[in-house]
């Protein structure tokens, strides 16, 4: 379930990026849940056509998928097949992070990647062929006609790189059909289903499984992709730039004609990477570099196994295998063996006790909730003070119930402070309390717990929270400075002017990074 | 305990120059350690030597009230021609004693005199009976059903008596609690070792940490039994501390994250520690400056609003009319 926050966020996003009007739809899915097209109709009591036309624009850019399920039909009649749409709100908000995930890369695979990899991000999905028109018409002016199939080499070859690093995938399937499950509507059991608690898989996780391509040819670019692109050039050309232009809902809406393989953007490869990134730089600010050098290592070496981007162990690997990636880098070139060792037990792992089959896997979850809980402590002690980000730390080493007498006693904090500080914790939802009589004294004895599941979700749509609000601020910013430069626009480039638009751009920029840094967090709460 | 019988008129008592060293919790500044921490219990009897013969566990004054079945005439009064006045000198430990050969008259039991009447013994007796938890006045009230002057004559009596003492409840600052004499109060009202006069001493403590952190720097690894240990041998402070406390002030410190606690693996810098067993150590280098490390929440304004539940986009708190940011983006 996404938070209130979450989803505000989100609709935010699509109204900034796609309007009003298909903000409004992907509201009205990520508030209700998966709905058929009357259902939303019916809901937003927009026009047919418009609501389509918004579900089509959701689609080819991620944000939502569409599968067909089989209902009961009325009395008498047979059973009907009908879609239903579904909103992704992860895939939403990655919108938030496209600078991030071409940042990495650009910073991997050089410019040319990046421009296959940002038409991608801009257009939601697109096939070889439209990847490489766009190209075309993008350095028309700088190439020949002779150049062309040079260059149409080079696309393929960068398109094959990035679909190798995994950074782009195959789309998902358009509307798979789930088939009934026995005995029960779909409607009916993932209701039920979720109320139990267990959730073996909801409806929505088995329609993105039941779309997600095989795991065989997910990445798999085929030679006859290319060979038809290039031979079919010039008569596809008018259809492609067309698409890639205005219309480019279009493919989504009817099946495409030549069954063309359209790519999207592998958001859960960068997502991966960057939970890389987050457990090496987090072991390296707690522990030491080597450390964080080992963790890297590890990851590198691993990098093709995960299964999962949620995943609580490191793929087990020989110590040999650690040294040696270690050794490709240019800080752990100067290892030794031992050191590496060390490093692994500082990251928890356990020597074997016999020196054969040395291998060792890393706990990355306890990696990922040190880093949650340092997040959570430092809100702690910059709103509360030093001494509730002792009590706080004393409260979520374990989360079982303390007595006030206890918690002050063992933090060195007043009983009289200490009681005031967990009050104001408790009114803002960072503790939960419970109250025993107590007959001797005649006063309840206050017993005091941090739940942290609950706590880290409010934390989560706080994050959300702030992160909307940043964005609102950076509009108003933008509004402010458009105002400012209009009165500015008749004078001379003076100091004044200059300055003022110095300010302007300076406060885009802090803005800009705080949300960056601020998605980092997010990404730590939700996605790892 | 045997009595003596009115045929024997005699009372002892004793006079400290220093009624407060006494009479209540408070100790005077001879009486307080290094870092007006109080000597123990033990420690603070020496000062008062036995007068006559008596234990150090039952003070003179406390063993006079029980051979006293009449009311004598109280301290302050003319009529000491009546008392053999025992008089405690601190400073020489000598004793003068005072003998008035009249023959007694039946002293008259004064309200609001030195002497126990009726209500003093009954409020005595309840504050007895609680022991080291001691008794709040209003409680002793609801007991005794006394009336409030009576109860405030009898403790105050009682405490010139020096049979009961005041104590400051470390959680009930403002009310007021007595306790008789021969007892310590709990821990419960004081607090713990850590707390004196009913305060938490919080320079003792920011002291010990301060060592205790100096100490693990130097030692770069090191269970609480290890500083413990180097305290001891290096004389670092002249008051007393106990292992029980060092590892307290280790944990606090965790908690402060100033150190970490790990378990040694007995490998490299944990050779000397067996391996499993709890150590402490300092966070790497720099860390230690900054405090903990700053999370991308608290860097914005939103991270720790306190208004942040009412702030709504088309709100009366909104972000862009947020005054938060208009002074963090202010420059
Ligand atoms: S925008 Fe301002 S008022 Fe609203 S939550 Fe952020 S800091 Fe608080």
């Amino acid at each position: 379930m996404v938070s209130p926050h979450g989803i505000k966020l989100a609709v935010h996003l699509i109204s900034t990026y796609f309007g009003d009007l298909v903000s409004k739809v992907c509201e009205c899915l990520l508030r209700k849940g998966t709905l058929s097209l009357a259902q939303v109709i019916r809901y937003t009591e927009l026009g047919k056509q418009k609501v389509s036309d918004a579900l089509l624009v959701l689609i080819q850019h991620n944000c939502a998928q569409s599968f067909t399920i089989q209902q009961p039909g009325g009395f008498g009649e047979a059973p009907k097949i009908v879609t239903q749409y579904m909103a992704l709100h992860d895939n939403i908000i990655h919108h938030m992070r496209f600078p991030k995930f071409l940042a990495i890369v650009s910073d991997e695979f050089g410019q040319e990647c990046m421009e296959i990899f940002e038409g991608l991000l801009q257009h939601g999905r697109l096939s070889l062929n439209q990847i490489l028109d766009r190209h075309k018409d993008k350095h028309r002016a700088i190439v020949t006609s002779g150049e062309n199939s040079t260059a149409a080499n080079v696309v393929h070859e960068n398109f094959n790189k990035l679909a190798q690093a995994r950074y782009i995938e195959r789309c998902h399937a358009h509307e798979p059909f789930l088939a009934p499950e026995e005995g029960d509507t779909p409607a009916k059991k993932r209701t039920a289903r979720s109320k139990m608690g267990d959730v073996p898989q909801t409806l929505e996780a088995r329609a993105l499984a039941a779309a997600a391509p095989m795991e065989s040819i997910r990445f798999l670019v085929e030679a006859d992709t290319w060979s038809n692109a290039t031979l079919d050039d010039d008569s596809k050309k008018n259809h492609t730039t067309e698409i890639v232009g205005e219309k480019r809902k279009q493919d989504c809406l009817e099946p495409i004609p030549n069954k063309e393989i359209l790519w999207r953007v592998n958001f859960e490869e960068f997502v991966r990477l960057l939970r890389h990134k987050c457990c090496v730089s987090h072991v390296t600010t707690r522990m030491d570099n080597v450390v964080g050098i080992v963790l890297s290592a590890i990851f590198d070496a691993s990098r093709r196994e995960e299964t999962k981007v949620k995943m609580e162990n490191t793929v087990p690997l020989p110590m040999n295998t650690i040294f040696e990636e270690a050794m490709k880098s240019e800080e752990g070139r100067s290892l030794t063996l031992e050191r590496v060792r060390a490093s692994l037990v500082q990251l928890g792992c356990e020597l074997p006790t016999l020196g054969i089959d040395e291998t060792y896997s890393v706990d990355l979850k306890k990696i990922i909730d040190q880093a949650q809980a340092q997040e959570v402590e430092s809100i702690v002690l910059k709103k509360y003070g030093r001494e509730a980000y002792r009590i706080f730390r004393l409260l979520s080493e374990s989360e079982r119930l303390y007595e006030t007498d206890k918690i002050s006693s063992t933090t060195f904090v007043e009983k009289k402070d200490a009681l005031k500080i967990l009050f104001q914790l408790w009114k803002d939802d960072f503790l939960h309390m419970e109250r025993l009589g107590n007959e001797a004294q005649k006063s309840d004895i206050l017993l005091w717990k941090l739940n942290k599941r609950s706590l880290w979700e409010q934390i989560l749509d706080d994050m959300y929270h702030a992160a909307l609000n940043l964005k609102l601020r950076l509009v108003h910013e933008l509004e402010q400075a458009k105002v400012i430069l209009r009165v500015l626009k008749g004078k001379t480039l003076g100091d004044e002017v200059l300055q003022k638009r110095k300010r302007v751009g300076d406060k885009w920029k802090v803005l800009e990074s705080s949300l960056m840094i601020l998605d980092d967090a997010i990404m730590l709460f939700h996605d790892f | 305990m045997v009595s003596l019988g009115p045929a024997k008129p005699t009372f002892y008592c004793v006079i400290n120059k220093n009624k407060n060293a006494n009479l209540t919790h408070g100790l005077n500044p001879s009486q307080r350690g290094t870092h007006g921490r109080p000597q123990p219990l033990a420690l603070r009897h020496e000062a008062l030597p036995a007068c006559s013969g008596e234990s150090r566990e039952s003070p003179p004054h406390r063993s006079l009230l029980h051979l006293q079945p009449f009311r004598p005439p109280p301290l302050q009064s003319t009529c000491s021609k009546f008392i053999i006045v025992q008089v405690l000198c601190l400073s020489s430990c000598k004793f003068i004693r005072m003998s008035i050969l009249n023959k007694r008259k039946k002293p008259e039991p004064k309200p609001g005199g030195g002497g126990l009447v009726e209500s003093d013994r009954v409020v005595l007796n309840v504050i007895k009976s609680k022991k080291e938890m001691a008794i709040w006045t209003r409680d002793l009230k609801k007991e005794t059903n006394l009336p409030d002057p009576i109860i405030n004559k009898c403790l105050k009596n009682l405490q010139a008596l020096g049979l009961i003492k005041e104590v400051a409840h470390v959680q009930m600052k403002g009310r007021k609690h007595y306790i008789a004499a021969e007892f310590e109060p709990s821990k419960e009202i004081t607090g713990g070792s850590w707390y004196v006069d009913g305060n938490l001493d919080t320079a003792f403590i920011d002291q010990l940490k301060d060592l205790c952190l100096k100490i693990i720097r130097k030692l770069k690894v090191a269970t609480a039994d290890g500083v413990y240990d180097f305290f001891k041998t290096n004389r670092l402070t002249n008051t007393d501390c106990t292992s029980q406390q060092i590892s307290e002030i280790l944990r606090s410190m965790v908690l402060d994250n100033m150190i970490i606690d790990v378990t040694s693996t007995g490998l490299g810098e944990y050779h000397s520690i067996p391996i499993g067993k709890l150590c402490y150590r300092c966070p790497p280098a720099g860390d230690l400056s900054q405090g903990p490390i700053t999370g991308a929440m608290v860097s914005i304004p939103c991270g720790v609003c306190p208004r942040i539940r009412q702030c709504t986009p088309d709100g009366l708190i909104s972000p862009s009319t947020c005054v938060y940011y208009t002074k963090w983006l202010d420059f």
